[in-house]
């Protein structure tokens, strides 16, 4: 295809990133834009069985394979990078700019990955940037979350290792293919994997992290680990009917917390979980047209959720809010945010002529063809409430509702050439998805799956639009509260602050007591005991004896028996103390006796 | 929190000299966001009357959907897309439902915002 020799697009990143500290701010964001211009030209080359190899004590890495699916993920990837370097124009920030560049590089790393130890050192390497990007939030809460978020991150990465290595036990090889979930091997990668596709109950740390990171760096990290990790399942778990119930079940959980959720970024994180829950149950269905849905639906919604939380990031730049209480009526002086927000908002309910459209309904096609009917009919219900809480809750909440009195300026320039940029391929994508379908891993052709039917788009049109009217109906319930809802961070988050009472409390007062029993009660004991040996004997027996008949005997017979203990005290401190005995002339001594020994030795 | 200076656990457990984090400074407020000036004219939402057209203009679109349906032929996966407006009413149903479920979640899990600090 192309002559240009292509590398690794996880390591050009990555190598790419360490530039960017040494840059002045200039030449660092122009840099930034051509390096991520450099990955999709690099893109372009990535041809399909490509590989590159590089051995390892004793091993082959293949730090790079090319297949379809990597491709779509490939892609997309790039896509983001370019966009959100655009986006972050305005940023002065090392420590941001260049964890997300490494985090971008690593995940990429990931979708390449031909075995499972190169998955597993990029997977690390991912947890530990993207925690950096959360913590280059700035504020004290983001340097919380970013700690909480990079413990549960190598927690799961710990799962992960164990089950790879448990695997090359068992089977010697660390290739990276299709897996049964049979043996404790498959169900602890399986578990590494879940927490990174935020598969309740392990999904509490992308809602809790996302929303604390700066205005860009939220952009970012919305498109990579969960849609990494979708790769992973899909290469991996293809086709396992738990996933499928999983999925369902986590698009459902997404909704009914986003409902709930004041701060707009955590409602629109929230609804990270829910898409990513159609395509962990397109993964679990596992057809050839699920995969494909599950490929086409991780490329739009990276691009839709990229929007609409770049919308939500220029609010915030602008204004410095991000909760629902605190907005309002912003539609007056930021039409251009509102108005790629909607394309974004569109996109995610999946309006015809959008991204989303043709990607999810793929999904659920799949469901319906395979006669999963429990899933579609979950799906089904899940589409309408997408369009409730990310479609129409998030633009509304920020942009309408009641008008706060705030009169922000316009995003700047960069932004909304970002905005658009993003939005003209979210329409674009959705009105001629043809180049899209043909990179699938399977070329979707129209005996496959053709969306644009009379019957799927009026009857999209009429789910969204139902949903629209429960919308406005239920409003007077809708009042936001500035309120957040438990989720199952709550046992690390309220569980460590009881372990530290518990460390403060009664776990330092029985190492007190054990270091006194140490330092102080066993030493003196001896140091009384070594004085006078015989004689602490004898009287630790005398005062043995004078409790016995303190109990049992007579009171003339106490009498007697602490005499004795009188005489028995005084002849023990009578005695010459063995402390008093100088160490050093025993060790003079034991010197002098090693040095005749050595003497005799050496004249022997 | 009064003071600039955060003090962790770690001093009061005594073990060690204490350590001092100091706490970040929250996100610079823009609190130069211009406000609305008292002789803002009504904008474009502002105005009652387009909010009617645009809530007629909706519900006609809507009706226009569910008529149309009289004429196409679904693909039939739940033996029940053929009733006429379908969508509709499984859509509106299903957001109540969510509607159901998520306030009963609330009802259990809501917490003030500042129930971790």
């Amino acid at each position: 295809m192309t002559s240009l020799p292509t590398l690794p697009p996880g390591l050009l990143f990555i190598v790419g990133a360490l530039l960017l500290p040494l840059l002045p701010f200039t030449a660092r964001r122009v840099y930034m834009v051509l390096l991520a211009s450099a990955g999709m030209v690099n893109m372009l080359g990535m041809e399909v069985g490509e590989t590159l190899t590089l051995p390892f004590w004793g091993h082959t890495l293949e730090i790079m394979e090319v297949d379809r699916l990597s491709n779509v993920f490939g892609w997309i990837f790039n896509i983001t990078a370019f966009a959100w370097s655009i986006f972050s124009w305005h940023l002065d920030d090392k420590r941001e700019t260049t964890s997300a560049f490494i985090y971008g590089g690593a995940s990429l790393g990931v979708i390449y990955a031909g075995d499972l130890l190169t998955l597993f050192l990029n997977w690390e390497v991912m947890a530990i940037s993207s925690a950096v990007v959360v913590i280059a939030g700035g504020t004290a809460k983001a340097r919380q979350a970013g700690m909480r978020y990079l413990f549960i991150h190598l927690m799961g990465g710990v799962l992960l290792l164990f089950g790879i290595l448990w695997r090359y036990a068992e089977t010697g090889s660390l290739d990276f293919v299709a897996m049964d979930l049979q043996g404790t091997a498959q169900w602890l990668i399986l578990l590494g994997f879940a927490v990174n596709a935020a598969i309740p109950p392990f999904s509490s740390w992308l809602s809790d992290a996302y929303p604390e990171s700066s205005a860009t760096g939220t952009v970012f990290l919305s498109a990579y680990t969960t849609k990494t990790t979708v790769y992973c399942l899909a290469t991996a778990f293809a086709g396992e009917p738990l996933l499928m119930y999983a999925g369902a079940a986590m698009s459902v959980y997404g909704i009914v917390y986003a409902l709930n959720e004041n701060d707009a970024r955590r409602v629109l994180s929230y609804s990270i979980i829910n898409q990513v829950g159609f395509m962990i149950c397109g993964v679990g269905i596992g057809t050839t047209l699920a995969i494909n849905g599950v490929a086409a639906h991780a490329f739009c919604h990276i691009l839709y959720k990229a929007l609409l939380l770049m919308s939500a990031g220029a609010v915030m730049y602008r204004t410095g809010y991000t909760k629902c209480t605190d907005l309002g009526g912003l539609w007056r002086t930021m039409p251009w945010t509102l108005f790629f927000a909607c394309v974004g908002a569109a996109a995610i309910s999946s309006m015809p002529f959008t991204n989303g459209f043709i990607s999810k309904s793929m999904i659920t096609q799949a469901a319906a063809e395979s006669h999963e009917m429990t899933a579609y009919i979950i799906l089904l219900v899940a589409s309408a409430g997408v369009a409730l809480h990310a479609g129409i809750k998030f633009p509304w909440f920020v942009f309408f509702n009641n008008d706060k009195g705030l009169r922000p300026k316009e995003a700047p320039g960069h932004m909304l050439l970002a905005m658009g940029l993003v939005a003209a391929l979210c329409i674009g994508i959705g009105v001629y998805p043809a180049p899209l379908y043909e990179i699938l891993p399977v070329a979707v052709t129209a005996d496959m799956y053709v969306p644009y039917t009379a019957d799927h788009v009026v009857g999209q049109f009429q789910l969204l639009m139902a949903s629209g009217v429960a919308f406005y109906l239920m409003l007077p319930f809708l009042k936001r509260t500035e309120t957040i809802s438990l989720d199952i961070d709550w046992l690390y988050r309220k569980g460590g602050q009881a372990f530290l009472t518990f460390v403060d409390g009664p776990l330092m007062r029985l190492v007190d007591r054990l270091a006194w029993l140490a330092h102080e009660r066993v030493p003196g004991t001896l140091a009384n005991f070594a004085k006078n040996p015989p004689q602490a004997v004898r009287l630790g027996f005398k005062r043995l004896k004078l409790g016995f008949f303190g109990v049992f005997g007579s009171l003339e017979n106490v009498d007697r028996v602490q005499e004795e203990v009188r005489t028995a005290r005084d002849r023990y401190e009578m005695a010459r103390p063995a402390s008093l005995v100088p160490v050093d002339r025993g060790a003079m001594f034991l010197t002098l006796a090693l040095l005749v020994y050595l003497a005799a030795y050496l004249l022997d | 929190m009064s003071s600039d200076v955060h003090h962790t656990t770690t001093e009061d457990v005594n073990c060690g000299p204490p350590v001092l984090v100091p706490e970040a400074p929250e996100p610079p407020r823009r609190m130069d966001i211009p406000m609305k000036r008292d002789d803002e004219p009504p904008g474009f939402f502002d105005k009652p009357h387009v909010v009617r057209r645009l809530q007629i203009g909706f519900l006609v679109v809507l009706a226009a959907l569910i008529l149309s349906d009289f004429f196409l032929h679904y693909h039939e996966h739940l033996g029940l897309e053929s009733i006429p407006g379908f969508y509709t009413y499984f859509s509106f149903v299903a957001c109540l439902a969510l509607f159901a479920l998520s306030k009963t979640a609330a009802a259990f899990l809501k917490r003030g915002e500042d129930y971790y600090d």
